[in-house]
């Protein structure tokens, strides 16, 4: 998915999961992808944001807000605490089965059995080796759609604000699998309001209006 | 690991050997998801050391048959990396 990712793109995504982090997620949402890319600050995307009032201190104390108000869960005891608890220690055992058997096989194996049919025996839907679950991932391909629409070869913040835009304003449906991984990461069974756009709506922005902005500002940057 | 870090791990570790189910439940079926890799990567291993399934069943102290469905039907993880 991030092959198409330019640098500034996978800096952002790194920034994404450090605000995840820092709100103790063990997710990664539109939202935390919208920091990333007020933190990052350089291109066409921080500049928008930074117009429409959203630098990257407004973005984290939205997000702060929106953890207040409830829009976003609170900081949650992570798998690698929960396990911690147990004795067990998940780095750990990630990097001893690393050593053993590689870095790509335990990334195909704990992706194997999270997402095993039933007729295997249903999978966990995930495990502590996945990482954050990415619930980003619907912005994602959204961004890459927009750098297709643009004719863009490679996918930049800038699409990945147009990914995130495009999220908050149709959110992907939640699958069966979805609602399970939810239920296992200990967030809310059904899913709220797009924190995305709570967090526009709170700075008195639209969705189409901002993406105008940032449609405008990639034709004023290819003129 | 910081000091913070720490006494997080402490106060859930309190709260998992006491009464709070939620937490206890919790990490009890990470751990079971965490077993649950590591079975998978020793049974590719053991499939890609040309280990049978009787074999590897005998080990895990399962039928052939279980093992068979759980894993059989695709190409064993390989060792990469």
């Amino acid at each position: 998915m991030f092959e198409r990712f330019t640098e500034p793109a996978r800096r952002v995504v790194e920034l994404a999961l450090d605000e995840s982090d820092r709100l103790g997620h063990g997710y990664l949402g539109a939202e935390h992808v919208l920091a990333g890319i007020a933190a990052h600050g350089g291109g066409p995307a921080a500049r928008v944001l930074r117009e429409a009032g959203l630098d990257a201190p407004a973005v984290l104390a939205g997000l702060d807000q929106l953890v207040s108000q409830g829009v976003l869960p609170h900081p949650q005891h992570g798998a690698a605490g929960l396990l911690g608890s147990l004795g067990v220690d998940v780095a750990a055992v990630r990097r001893a089965a690393e050593e053993n058997f590689g870095r790509p096989a335990v990334d195909e194996a704990a992706r194997r059995v999270s997402r095993r049919p039933w007729w295997r025996g249903r999978g966990p839907g995930w495990t502590p080796l996945c990482g954050k679950a990415l619930a980003a991932k619907q912005a994602f391909y959204l961004a890459s759609v927009a750098a297709d629409a643009l004719g863009h070869a490679s996918v930049g913040p800038e699409h990945l604000l147009l990914g995130v835009l495009g999220d908050a304003e149709a959110p992907a449906r939640w699958t069966r699998r979805t609602h399970r991984v939810a239920a296992q990461l200990g967030l809310p069974r059904q899913p709220g309001p797009h924190p995305a756009r709570v967090l526009l709506s709170a700075h008195g922005l639209t969705i189409v209006a901002l993406r105008e902005m940032m449609l405008a500002e990639l034709r004023a940057a290819s003129t | 690991m910081g000091e913070v870090d720490r006494d997080e791990v402490t106060t859930l570790a309190a709260a998992t050997t006491g009464t709070d189910p939620q937490a206890g439940l919790a990490a009890v079926a990470s751990l079971r998801a965490l077993v649950d890799v590591l079975e998978s990567l020793q049974v590719g291993n053991a499939r890609a050391s040309g280990w049978t399934w009787k074999m590897i069943a005998e080990r895990l102290g399962v039928s052939k048959q279980a093992v068979h469905q759980k894993y059989g039907g695709r190409p064993p993880i390989r060792r990469g990396g």
